[in-house]
């Protein structure tokens, strides 16, 4: 076309006024400033919001830059007492999330076949006026537990405000991702002393004893916790011993890397138990300890008593025992309980290494003995109840429906005898034999069902299946494996774009408020999912008495006794973080005897078989006489009503249960694990399968690395151009049986499919056994995920510095949804493989 | 800015027309098309300033129902250009050689000043970023209809102010990288409709750019 012709199409168009919609003369208003940090191009001084890192659980406290109206940096929060100023790589890498150009930033309902990959951009108001009509449908039908909501990370007020949405509406067929991550761990502490969340108090800790925790990559309070045992490391204050199967980072900047074989920590456990106890090596602190144990069926028992329970039970459990099943020496396991009694305080820590295995909740009891035996329970510099902020928050309507739930949330049946955190890497095959009912809407938010849990393949073709669900609606800020089979994308915000208040433990046992607040404006049309709900409920004509989470948030200023004398939402968005300066830490809360009126209030009796204080009545018991009749452990959630233990005729705070109903002790010795068939005291149980597996076959075991999230970080290219490919690691013996040599091609079978990678071959993982990472091995997720070539040719404008191909593999593929039978816990580290070469 | 003398149109005109060519491409990469969209592009007098293209244009447009034509139209505007999955970000950080392949990159942060300093900002309701391809062009439409109203009003240091504004943005920005979007547009196999705009898109740029720097 000439000029002559273009001048006449603009002529012609000049007169329609196609523009004008975009541009307008007003200019924004600036985020509100708060600490320093200055342009290295220009000099000036950049826009710093505090606000919540959301890269993992840990939620530090930081300090965003934005220079521009971009996110150019994000920082440490100095004045927090939970990082003091520190952040990791990963919260570093998030300024990506935000930038990230696969970001979906409209609604869009799919218009092709579920999974096909046809899309068309639609308004929020038709994306929600169809799903509001869905799920009013199935209300008016009396069906509103057919909505089913699943969700991986929400905590805090998202957790909160998303929560009363849906128990305004009705349902309660909620998911999580709790057994994918740390159920054993936590249903071990919930049989124990009844909190899930445990502390570390490296500040004061003089040894550290560690199974299966890579505390300095990843962690559910990685930095706060990571930089003190470094520090305490770096200053030669603390001794690090750490038993793994590999060696992660932190077992190499451990004293002592104890390689031990997959599944038998507790076997290590019990044979240090038995040391300390064979050696009366538990006296003083531990003795003085097992006052506030359960150690024999008897709440009443003497300390003889329970010393000779403890040491009949592990009499068996020899360092020479244990040596034949874990492959540490005898020797060093003696030597191991030796310094765990003696040198005080120590920290006695555990994660999934030791835990996601068949019986690993077991295992965690082990280890809660192990640190109670040696009196290194709730004091300075052990592992402490954990400590957090407790914030008031609105709390939605008064009169709410009782909601009906599926029981499609704890997995196949006989699944778990404690699935008190559900089983949700099984919820699609329980959806898939319908037995139990299945959902007509199903919604996941901040999840990534499909590459998260095991049977990748089994997920897809569930997820697939619209005769299994027919309508599938997934909140998220990326396009990843999960969200290409919605019919329905409800563009999230990434936490850069959101508000919230937080409330992560802290590891020096006081208590610190913090919020987050947008970095910068959500991009595009996309909206926090939280606030999709607050839309929701109006037109469902619900309302939640706030229009959104940024109300929702500083209305919980409001309400929060300790946050509205400072100043309320106000301060907390000038401050970001704030803690008591005069709050003492908190540890030994058991010992604490309670007011004689505490146990005279209406409705308190004394239950005659456990020794707890409970409320009859707000246990919803109809009277005192049938309470009294049906016992404590008897009644339906009973531990909600909990007052106190009574011990040798005083009444403590003792350790207060929740999920169970425990008694206020320190239990060693349960009941309830007697009730659902397994041994009262924790005791060595061997992995069926690899009690079972050929001598030529291998243990699949996976890890996390300290530069990416499970899964929601691969999108960060900053970070994934660190970490992007991760070959399976291969011990030199090993691998000589099986004629691999380092870099060759190999393929993995298990009995759930194949894939392959390439050997690592090294010393720093033990024989037998074949490790491979998470985080890799995306098919979607955008260009750094999953460097996937666009099907239509469409290339990454940015290839030239995307250095890499190779995005490495996804073990999820081969490892089966396969739950611990105590706890419900997928067993990430019992996988059995057939590796060759290829 | 350019010479009227060659197109036989005054400056006041000429700098009209090229502010509707902007706007009307800004227009079709702004959104999904609509009918009105549509029946514009389908009018004797587009489809006789097109040429062949329009001919080719129009039969695209009318060789079904206008309901379906659109629905496949937004259909495919969502394939080429939102996602979700691989996709053309029609962003000029993301798509400029050598840029940040950020949104929100650096080269935003430049065009964001660059139209705060003409007195411009992205409007809230909009949902767009300041170096979106369609934000570039209604710039660049706003500056030529400025140039405009300078000629035909007399305020000649108001026009050439425009239009000075309209060269360093063509040379610093929208000139940069319409070329590579033409380019990664072609290789995602487009309809007619957008094949036909990209290089509308490009060959106007071009003359643009070419027409500032004869001057």
């Amino acid at each position: 076309m000439d000029r002559r012709a273009f001048l006449k199409l603009g002529a012609a168009s000049s007169a329609v006024a196609f523009s004008g919609a975009i541009l307008s003369n007003r200019a924004k208003a600036l985020p509100q400033p708060g600490g320093k940090d200055f342009s290295p191009a220009t000099g000036a001084e950049r826009q710093a919001v505090p606000s919540a890192c959301w890269q993992c659980v840990t939620r530090c406290p930081i300090i965003g830059y934005v220079e521009d109206g971009r996110l150019v940096k994000i920082e440490g929060q100095p004045d927090s007492i939970r990082t003091r100023g520190v952040l990791c790589a990963k919260g570093q890498g998030g300024v990506n999330q935000s930038s990230d150009p696969d970001r979906i930033l409209h609604p869009m309902k799919r218009v092709g076949k579920r999974g096909e990959g046809r899309w068309q951009r639609i308004s929020w108001d038709e994306a929600l006026g169809d799903l509001a009509a869905r799920m009013k449908k199935l209300r008016e039908a009396g069906e509103p537990e057919k909505v089913m909501f699943h969700y991986g990370r929400m905590k805090a007020s998202s957790s909160k405000l998303i929560g009363l949405f849906f128990e305004t509406y009705g349902t309660k067929t909620i998911g999580n991702h709790t057994a994918i991550c740390e159920a054993a761990k936590w249903v071990g502490q919930e049989l124990t002393w009844g909190v899930h969340y445990d502390n570390w108090d490296f500040d004061h800790a003089r040894y550290v004893l560690n199974f299966g925790s890579n505390i300095l990559e990843a962690h559910t309070n990685h930095v706060p916790t990571a930089h003190r045992l470094i520090d305490r490391l770096a200053s030669g204050q603390l001794r690090l011993v750490t038993f793994d199967v590999r060696l992660s980072n932190t077992a190499a900047k451990s004293h002592e890397w104890l390689p031990i074989r997959p599944g038998t920590d507790r076997a290590a456990v019990l044979a240090l138990c038995q040391v300390i106890m064979a050696e009366d090596l538990y006296q003083g602190d531990g003795a003085a300890f097992l006052k506030f144990c359960k150690a024999t069926s008897d709440h009443q028992a003497t300390l003889e008593d329970k010393v000779a329970a403890l040491k009949a039970h592990l009499a068996a459990y020899t360092p020479e025992w244990a040596e034949g099943i874990t492959g540490v020496a005898a020797a060093t396991l003696r030597r191991l309980a030796r310094e765990v009694a003696t040198v005080k305080p120590a920290c006695i820590i555990s994660y999934r290494g030791a835990v996601a295995h068949h019986h690993g909740a077991d295992t965690e009891r082990a280890i809660q003995m192990l640190a109670a035996i040696t009196g290194n329970i709730d004091a300075p510099g052990t592992r402490c109840v954990a400590v957090a902020p407790k914030w008031k928050s609105p709390t939605g309507p008064e009169n709410k429906p009782k909601a009906r739930e599926l029981k499609i949330i704890d997995g196949l049946k006989g699944a778990a005898a404690l699935p008190n955190h559900h089983v949700s890497h099984q919820i699609f095959k329980v959806i898939k034999d319908g037995s139990a009912g299945r959902p007509e809407v199903y919604i996941w938010y901040c999840h990534q069902p499909v590459y998260a849990n095991g049977e990748v393949q089994d997920n897809i073709d569930i997820l697939k299946d619209e005769s299994l669900l027919p309508f599938t609606v997934c909140s998220t800020p990326f396009y990843d494996e999960s969200a290409a089979l919605a019919d329905l994308i409800l563009p999230d915000t990434p936490y850069t774009e959101r508000w919230d208040w937080e409330d992560m433990v802290s590891p020096n046992q006081v208590a610190e408020f913090y919020i987050r607040q947008p970095l910068v404006p959500p991009m595009g049309a996309t909206r926090d999912f939280a606030d999709v709900c607050c839309d929701l409920a109006d037109r469902l004509g619900m309302p939640l008495g706030f229009k959104s989470k940024e109300e929702f948030v500083r209305l919980s200023c409001a309400l929060t006794p300790e946050i509205k004398a400072q100043g309320g939402f106000d301060f907390l968005r000038a401050k970001g973080v704030w803690h008591d300066p005069a709050a003492k830490p908190r540890y030994f809360s058991y010992r604490k005897p309670l007011k004689p009126e505490d146990c005279q209030r209406d409705g308190v009796i004394k239950d005659p078989t456990t020794g707890v204080w409970w409320d009859w009545k707000k246990a919803h018991v109809e009277s005192a006489a049938l309470a009294l009749e049906v016992g404590y452990r008897a009644t339906k959630k009973a531990y909600a009503a909990y007052v106190g233990q009574e011990i040798d005729g005083v009444v403590y705070a003792g350790f207060k249960p929740d999920k169970v109903n425990k008694s206020g002790l320190f239990e060693l010795h349960s009941d309830l694990m007697t009730d659902k068939g397994f041994a009262p005291l924790p005791s060595w149980t061997p992995i069926p399968e690899h009690a079972a597996m050929a001598k030529d076959q291998l243990i699949l075991i996976t890890y996390k690395v300290a530069v990416q999230i499970h899964s929601r970080s691969q999108n960060c290219k900053y970070l994934t151009e660190i970490h992007h490919r991760n070959p399976a690691w291969i011990n030199p013996a090993t691998a000589q049986e099986k004629a691999i040599g380092d870099g060759d091609r190999i393929a993995v079978t298990s009995r759930f499919g194949r894939l392959e990678t390439r050997a690592r071959v090294t010393p720093a993982v033990a024989p037998g056994v074949i490790a491979i990472s998470h985080h890799c091995g995306h098919w979607e997720y955008g260009r750094y995920a999953s460097s996937k070539q666009a099907p239509d040719g469409v290339e990454d404008p940015d290839a030239a510095r995307k250095w890499w191909r190779d995005n490495g593999a996804h073990p999820n593929w081969i490892i089966g949804n396969v739950a611990d039978p105590i706890s419900g816990q997928l067993r990430w580290m019992d996988t059995v493989v057939d590796v060759q070469r290829i | 800015m350019c010479n009227a003398s060659e197109t036989g149109l005054s400056r006041g005109e000429e700098a009209r027309a090229r502010s509707g060519v902007y706007g009307l491409l800004a227009r079709v990469f702004r959104a999904e098309a609509d009918a009105a969209l549509l029946r514009h592009l389908q009018s004797p007098e587009i489809v006789a300033a097109l040429g062949r293209p329009g001919e080719e244009l129009a039969a695209f447009l009318t060789r079904q129902g206008t309901d379906r034509t659109l629905a496949d139209l937004a259909e495919e505007y969502t394939r080429l250009f939102l996602g979700p999955g691989p996709h053309l970000s029609l962003h000029e950080a993301v798509l400029v050689p050598g840029g940040a392949g950020l949104l929100w990159g650096r080269e935003t942060a430049v065009v964001k000043t660059c139209m705060g300093e003409a007195g411009c900002a992205v409007a809230d309701q909009a949902e767009l970023l300041p170096d979106h391809l369609a934000v570039e062009l209604e710039f660049m439409a706003h500056l030529c209809a400025e140039e405009a109203q300078g000629w035909l009003s007399g305020d000649a240091v108001g026009a050439r102010n425009a239009a000075a504004w309209q060269t360093a943005f063509l040379n610093g920005h929208l000139g940069t990288w319409v070329g590579s979007v033409r380019e990664r547009l072609e290789a995602a196999r487009p309809s007619p409709f957008y094949a036909v705009f990209a290089e509308l898109l490009c060959a106007f740029v071009r003359q643009e750019v070419e027409t500032c720097l004869s001057r």
